[in-house]
């Protein structure tokens, strides 16, 4: 081979070795460069939805402190005085009606609680809506022969729950012990918590008679909470083998 | 020289491993550890010793390469980013591979540069990176790029295989006679060999670079 041949042939080496080198870095660069610039848009992207979501928070905040100072104690005195109406007037039919409007107040004042708790985002983890329902299930079965077993297990600290999802998952619970009283028949409630990594499962049980021949009447009550359950991706099953039981899983 | 500087690199890279297996800290890239031995072990055992005993060890680097295409592409394959198209890259992947030990065995030879073997294998892998690339391109999460060991694996393998596909394929063929040029080549080849090195080197080195950065 001559020298110029020799020396071409090792122009075209080089050209061969470099032009690709350098086509890659460039590509590398680019990947970079690109990325880079879409970390710093998903990063202000997320700083503006945090933003956002506090401010709301706030909003909601706020509202459920005015219902609460306003309506809330609109509806008490509502409840009192109707209570002091009650005991002051005579004749059956004004009873009747006086009784009517104290127990109107009474479950408006109940919604009204409910829908607060609902909406103040303090109030916005898991743990939260335990110590919630473990209030309003022995508040509910104190008047009710049935012993409540209340438990939970997993580790509820710092677990966060919107407050659509608290709610649901309360009015949920709440349908399920209001079946148990008016149709089971039971001695014993069981409400269980299983909180995992990255879902809540829900179990409520009874020992009563089981709802198969009522359940033309509940059926409406299991289709909400298998809706509301739904809603959250959840899913939801009842079982009747020695009692009732329903159990719901909701992914965190 | 006992030992050329890209092998220099492969041997810092295995005490790394071999200093982190002791520690909790894992690799991202699948079977790391068994990789970087593997390489080693051709590459300053095998290599060096077919090259002495039998003045050729292009057997040795033949199976080597299968089985670093295997490895690369079965890295991004198994990848929790999905690669698109990822099954039609697995059929290919498999279709090469049963190419390749054939070529190695009955067509071009266990002692000869399987050329075919290597530039469809080089294709293949770009392939795999340039879809990882889309992959990452369209990707809505928030990645770092400093110490995802993959991009960094793409590095080296772009490094390597762009550098020498082109010799591979045809200046191999023009001036395999020509000691200058052959010599030429091997010192550029050489020059890829580092890149992908120091990409090894850098993977062995991430989760170190992970955790210290966390900590600041």
């Amino acid at each position: 081979m001559s020298d110029p041949e020799a020396a071409l042939v090792q122009k075209i080496i080089y050209t061969s070795f470099f032009v690709p080198l350098i086509l890659s870095g460039v590509l590398v660069w680019f990947i970079v460069f690109y990325q880079r610039k879409r970390n710093e848009a998903l990063l202000r992207e997320k700083d503006l939805i945090i933003k956002r979501q506090n401010a709301l928070e706030l909003e909601r905040t706020r509202i459920a402190s005015e219902m609460h100072d306003d309506i809330g104690g609109g509806l008490t005195s509502i409840k009192f005085l109707s209570q002091k109406l009650l005991r002051k007037i005579d004749g059956d039919q004004n009873k009747l009606q006086a009784q009517k409007i104290v127990s109107q107040a009474q479950e408006l004042v109940g919604n009204m609680s409910e829908i607060i708790w609902a909406m103040n985002a303090g109030f916005d983890t898991v743990q939260s809506l335990i110590a919630y329902v473990r209030h309003y299930t022995f508040d509910l079965f104190e008047d009710h022969e049935i012993k409540v077993n209340f438990m939970v297990k997993g580790e509820t600290d710092d677990v966060a729950l919107t407050g659509e999802r608290r709610r649901n998952i309360f009015l949920v619970l709440k349908e399920a012990l209001h079946n148990i009283i008016k149709h089971a028949n039971c001695g014993q409630v069981d409400i269980q918590f299983n909180i995992s990594e990255n879902q809540l499962e829900l179990f409520i049980a009874d020992d009563g008679q089981g709802m198969l021949k009522e359940l033309s009447e509940v059926g409406n009550g299991l289709g909400n909470m298998r809706k509301r359950i739904g809603s959250m991706n959840g899913v939801f099953n009842f079982e009747q083998a020695n009692g009732f039981s329903i159990r719901c899983t909701i992914p965190l | 020289m006992l030992f050329e500087v890209y092998q220099v690199l492969l041997i810092v890279s295995l005490i790394i491993v071999f200093f982190t297996s002791n520690k909790k800290w894992e690799y991202d890239l699948p079977k790391f550890k068994i990789f970087i031995i593997v390489v080693c072990l051709a590459e300053l055992i095998f290599g060096k010793y077919f090259k002495y005993f039998h003045g050729n060890n292009l057997i040795v680097f033949n199976i080597f390469f299968i089985f670093c295409i295997i490895y690369y592409s079965y890295t991004f394959l198994v990848d929790k980013i999905n690669v698109k198209n990822k099954n039609i890259f697995v059929v290919l992947l498999i279709s090469w591979t049963i190419f390749a030990i054939s070529n190695f065995l009955c067509i071009q030879g266990v002692w000869n540069l399987n050329t075919i073997t290597w530039s469809s294998g080089i294709v293949l892998v770009f392939g795999i990176v340039i879809n990882y690339y889309l992959t990452l391109l369209k990707s809505e999460e928030i990645l770092d790029l400093r110490f995802n060991e993959k991009f960094i694996l793409t590095i080296g393998i772009l490094g390597v295989y762009s550098t020498s596909f082109p010799l591979i394929v045809w200046l191999n063929k023009i001036h395999a006679s020509n000691s200058f040029i052959i010599t030429t080549q091997l010192n550029l080849v050489k020059f890829g060999n580092i890149i992908l090195a120091t990409s090894y080197l850098y993977i062995a080195l991430c989760p170190i670079l992970k955790q210290h950065w966390s900590k600041k």
